[in-house]
């Protein structure tokens, strides 16, 4: 038996689905391209040399007749809704991982069918029907597979085996690293000298997670054949969904693809509030006359809320575009989202949905892409820390490392009043502080001032008479330890040129720490 | 984990790529917080734009800038600027996790823009050297193309290119200090809107730059009771003896 909590699941495979979804068989040589780069490619083309992330250029190049399409998610999502509908017909809770593949649990529609096997013939039968039906294409090529939930399934369809439930590690052995699309760890898995992943099964997973983290052990869970995702997730103990109701109803997809960010901002906000990330997402909406229909997306992948988006827009096009027999007949009047299963977010479920944004991963990319650039010192974030003197409570984190967690808010006595200054200097700069007299300024040990500052000047600049000071105020930090323990005066000074600065006295020397700008 | 599968890549494609119409006039525009936004066309900063800030009080604005954007989800970056007051930008409600700093970017400092406009909305420059025409011009070619907005802080030295909106602010005496007494506590100002994007003339508003609170706040005709005053410098005072 396979391990606990793994789910026998079977999945549905259209091999080359943008190539199908636009109406192409495999016997013309077709590249789909999206930002200049292959994404998808038939049978034929491939025999020609195309492969997939080529440029375009290049796949012209290997084949003079290549027709070249660039891709078109609507139409990918529209065409294959309808195979998702014919699906689910033969077996309830049909989960759409992406257009062109989709999953569902074997165990109580195998029992009505007879045999995995059985339902494999029933199902691969009724998809490629569907797929005739959605693309106008003659005999379209549709793999159906079973195995231990839906890693080894997947591979089970590539391949149209039912893989019994007791040899799922065995058939999953032969299988390159590659297959568990995580290309870092591949690279550096065959570099390790570990091809396969019955290689990477047999190390200890102890070894494993120590020294490639918690990706690496659910990496070598799915190498093993116990893809127990029902354990990591589960489902919701209180209903997690977000409603938005639309008046007037919408009868395009445009006018109701709008409401997803909402839908998706307010899942996710109900999601954060309790810790958790979505990995299984319902899409229901309600028509004017009373129809309800919905959808199940797995969240594989890592995504944001215009990943959710981008599903509920996808899912609309099958709907309300497309040909689909279930199409509405009236505007869509109500839509939600609902997390039906959930993990805890962080740990190996981070950057699932409701983790990380399309902004931040953009964001992310590029600054490690600076850093490389510039070096390990040059890229900062900033965060606050305890202290009393403006230098004092930021610090800066290097780009990469760890960034600390609150700092010390409590009160820090004597620090310096708000507003904070818009300019901090790094390097306090010198300056001198006179009286009318044209005497240096000093404060006493009892923190009192000889005479009242009236000329500044920063760092032998020109002289600008004081029209406001304030101060002193002592500080006495760390005085039980004569290092590291300094007595300083300070005060604000406002110059007749309005600049205001926040400075202090060490030793009858001045400096300016920091200007009001 | 289909690996050799066409993989389908959420929330990034292009709405060019995505074939799904125009992008909403509001995504072209990041907010701002008020009061800058109803001096601002469009009530917020057009993706792509360039963007001048310059005066004196010109950091608490360029900060106040940032505020609204970083509030929505966007990334900024801060180039050339290793005296920014964090502690001031938090007082304003910005995030600092958000915010990359680069406070010595260097020689190569144009390239480093050119990766920074790629990855963030914001990109907040002082140059720390003349900046060639023709670095401009290419910077102002990928800010349009990434839709994000490149601020240019200070007014010396001076950038090639005019920039489409240019916000200048002109602080006048801080209130609340005396004559050996109270603290610093708010500073009018005068920001001043202008350029090709502003619609013609310049546009004016007098606002606190920064309030009490360290935010950009608009001012209010009437003024709060002096007994007030004297009670809030006072406790300030006292606060800060400790």
């Amino acid at each position: 038996m396979g391990g606990v909590g793994v789910i026998r699941t079977l999945v549905v495979w259209c091999p080359d689905w943008p190539v199908v979804a636009a109406g192409f068989g495999g016997e013309e040589p077709v590249a789909v391209v999206a930002a200049g780069r292959v994404v998808a490619c038939s049978a034929a083309a491939r025999e020609k040399g195309v492969a997939l992330g080529m440029r375009r250029r290049a796949a012209e190049s290997r084949s003079g007749d290549l027709v070249v399409l660039q891709r078109d998610d609507a139409r990918e999502a529209r065409t294959f809704d309808p195979v998702v509908a014919a699906v689910a017909c033969l077996a309830p809770q049909v989960e759409v991982t992406r257009p062109g593949l989709c999953a569902l649990a074997t165990r109580g529609p195998a029992r009505y069918h007879g045999g995995e096997p059985a339902l494999c013939r029933a199902v691969a039968e009724a998809a490629r029907e569907a797929v005739s039906g959605a693309c106008d294409v003659a005999e379209p090529v549709v793999r159906v597979g079973v195995a231990d939930g839906p890693f080894a399934a997947a591979l089970a369809a590539r391949r149209e085996v039912v893989v019994p439930s007791s040899g799922t590690a065995v058939f999953l052995a032969g299988f390159p690293v590659d297959v568990l699309g995580r290309p870092d760890l591949a690279d550096l898995l065959v570099r390790l000298g570990i091809g396969t992943l019955g290689a990477f099964a047999a190390l200890d997973p102890a070894m494993v997670a120590a020294r490639f983290g918690p990706d690496g052990a659910l990496a070598q869970r799915l190498a093993r054949g116990l893809d127990d995702r029902s354990l990591r997730s589960s489902v919701p103990p209180v209903e997690l969904v977000a409603v938005v109701e639309l008046d007037p109803p919408a009868e395009r997809v445009d006018t109701a693809a709008f409401a997803g960010r909402t839908l998706a901002e307010g899942l996710i906000a109900q999601l954060d509030a309790r810790g958790l990330s979505c990995t299984l997402l319902t899409i229901e909406a309600e028509t004017e006359h009373g129809e309800c229909l919905t959808r199940r997306w797995r969240a594989e992948d890592n995504h944001g809320p215009e990943a959710m988006g981008e599903r509920l827009r996808w899912q609309l096009e099958g709907w309300l575009a497309g040909t689909a027999a279930e199409a509405p007949s009236a505007g869509i009047s109500r839509l939600s989202f609902r997390a039906s299963e959930v993990a805890p977010a962080g740990g190996q479920q981070m950057g699932f949905w409701g983790g990380v944004s399309a902004a931040d991963r953009r964001a992310i990319r590029g600054l490690d892409r600076l850093r490389g650039m510039l070096g390990p010192e040059a890229v900062f974030t900033g965060a606050l820390r305890g202290g009393r003197g403006p230098g004092d409570r930021v610090t800066l984190v290097a780009w990469g490392d760890t960034r600390p967690g609150a700092g010390e808010a409590g009160p820090w006595p004597g620090r310096h009043p708000d507003p904070a200054p818009a300019l901090v200097h790094r390097v306090p700069r010198r300056a001198e502080v006179r009286d009318r007299a044209e005497r240096p300024v000093e404060v006493s040990a009892r923190g009192r001032l000889t005479a009242a500052p009236a000329l500044v000047s920063v760092e032998g600049g020109p002289e600008h008479p004081v029209v406001a000071w304030a101060g002193p105020w002592l500080l006495d930090e760390r005085w039980w330890d004569p290092r590291a323990g300094r007595r300083r005066a300070r005060f604000q000074l406002v110059g007749e040129d309005r600049t205001a600065y926040l400075c202090f006295v060490e030793r009858n020397q001045w400096w300016i720490e920091a200007t009001y700008d | 984990m289909f690996a050799t599968l066409p993989r389908v890549s959420g929330g990034l494609l292009s709405p060019a790529v995505h074939g799904q119409g125009s992008v909403l006039a509001t995504e072209r525009m990041l907010p701002v917080c008020e009061p800058l936004a109803s001096l601002l066309p469009g009530a917020g900063l057009q993706r792509g734009s360039l963007i001048g800030v310059s005066g004196t009080g010109g950091v608490t604005l360029l900060l106040s800038l940032l505020v609204g954007p970083l509030a929505q989800g966007s990334w900024a970056a801060v180039v050339g600027l290793p005296d920014l007051g964090l502690e001031a930008a938090v007082a304003m409600g910005i995030d600092l996790g958000r915010v990359a700093l680069v406070p010595d970017p260097g020689t190569s400092w144009t390239a480093a823009l050119a990766v920074l406009l790629d990855a963030v909305d914001l990109v907040v420059v002082r140059p720390s050297g003349h900046c060639r025409p023709a670095d401009a011009r290419r910077l102002a070619a990928r800010a349009r193309e990434r839709g994000s907005i490149l601020v240019v802080s200070g007014g010396e030295p001076t950038w090639p290119e005019r920039p489409d909106l240019e916000l200048a602010s002109e602080a006048e005496a801080w209130e609340g200090l005396g004559t050996g007494s109270g603290t610093l506590r708010r500073r009018p100002a005068r920001v001043v809107v202008s350029g090709r994007r502003s619609g013609g003339r310049p546009r004016t508003t007098t606002c606190w730059l920064p309030g009490p609170d360290g935010r950009l706040a608009t001012q209010r005709s009437q003024e709060e009771p002096t007994l007030d005053r004297v009670a809030h410098a006072m406790s300030e005072r006292v606060a800060w003896a400790g």
